[in-house]
């Protein structure tokens, strides 16, 4: 629309410039201005969006490798407790207490967390029953290591996941205002050619057909294989 | 003469017109102005 515009006062006569007063060099480049200005802000805010989507679902994907190999821990743990004392009290019953099902990340912590607990308690007793069943295994203080600093990272990654909301680069609303301004100059504009349309029927009115055509500037073509961004509803000239 | 072929639809083009490419100051300046 800024191009219609000043394709035709390039050519226009002194006359239809008379009745064109706000039309000029100075208010074109303050439309075209504001108009990229929207448009750079929405892309830079859709590209925003996609990077926090691609960051979230990293997160996430790493987060359930920690947890699957988690659960499997949980389960190696279990099966050690109970090789070694499962049919021993107060062991069997703590072992058996100590055991969620549940594979969401805080079960899973706290499954481990008390199969190492008791795993440990099994390595201080002195029974002669406990310590020739405990020799059979490679249970050991190191060995109990692993699953704990898992359990600490698979909870620190959940803690994580739940409350990491990366601050945008773009306050909320900044894109609205930039759309805001250029709609208001376009709206200037179209007015003003209204005006001179009405008093001289040579100059023409200017007629955006869809705001997505007339907000969105033509751009140099990107390389070949880059995705075209060019998301719905887009103010943009 | 087709839209793809008019100098005055290339972005580009435009900014070479009319003197390159207005500030995000000058664009403040100017609702600043407005709002005043």
């Amino acid at each position: 629309m800024v191009g219609d515009a000043l394709s035709f006062v390039s050519n226009a006569t002194a006359e239809q410039l008379a009745l064109l007063p706000t039309v000029t060099d100075v208010s074109l480049r303050l439309t075209l201005g504001a108009i990229l200005a929207a448009s750079d802000a929405y892309d830079a805010k859709a590209e925003e969006q996609t990077h926090a989507r691609a960051a979230r679902s990293e997160r996430r994907a790493t987060a359930d490798s920690a947890l699957d190999s988690l659960v499997a821990w949980r389960d190696v743990l279990f099966g050690t407790n109970r090789n070694i004392a499962g049919f021993v009290e107060p062991y069997a019953t703590r072992i058996r207490q100590g055991y969620e099902k549940a594979e969401d990340a805080a079960s899973v912590c706290a499954t481990v967390r008390a199969q190492i607990a008791i795993a440990r308690d099994l390595l201080k007793d002195k029974s002669p029953g406990i310590v020739t069943r405990r020799k059979t295994t490679r249970l050991s203080s190191s060995w109990l290591d692993a699953p704990a600093a898992l359990a600490d990272r698979v909870e620190k990654q959940a803690s994580s996941a739940a409350t990491m909301h990366p601050a945008p680069h773009l306050p909320e609303g900044k894109v609205d205002v930039l759309d805001g301004r250029a709609l208001v100059l376009l709206d200037e504009l179209i007015a003003a050619f209204d005006r001179g349309h009405e008093a001289m029927p040579t100059i023409p009115r200017l007629s955006p057909y869809g705001l997505s055509t007339v907000l969105r500037p033509r751009r140099a073509k990107k390389p070949a294989g880059t995705a075209p961004n060019v998301p719905p509803n887009t103010p943009t000239a | 003469m087709s839209e793809s072929e008019d100098p005055f639809f290339d972005t580009d083009v435009l900014l070479e017109k009319l003197g390159g490419r207005a500030s995000d100051a000058e664009l403040d300046a100017y609702f600043e102005a407005i709002d005043a």
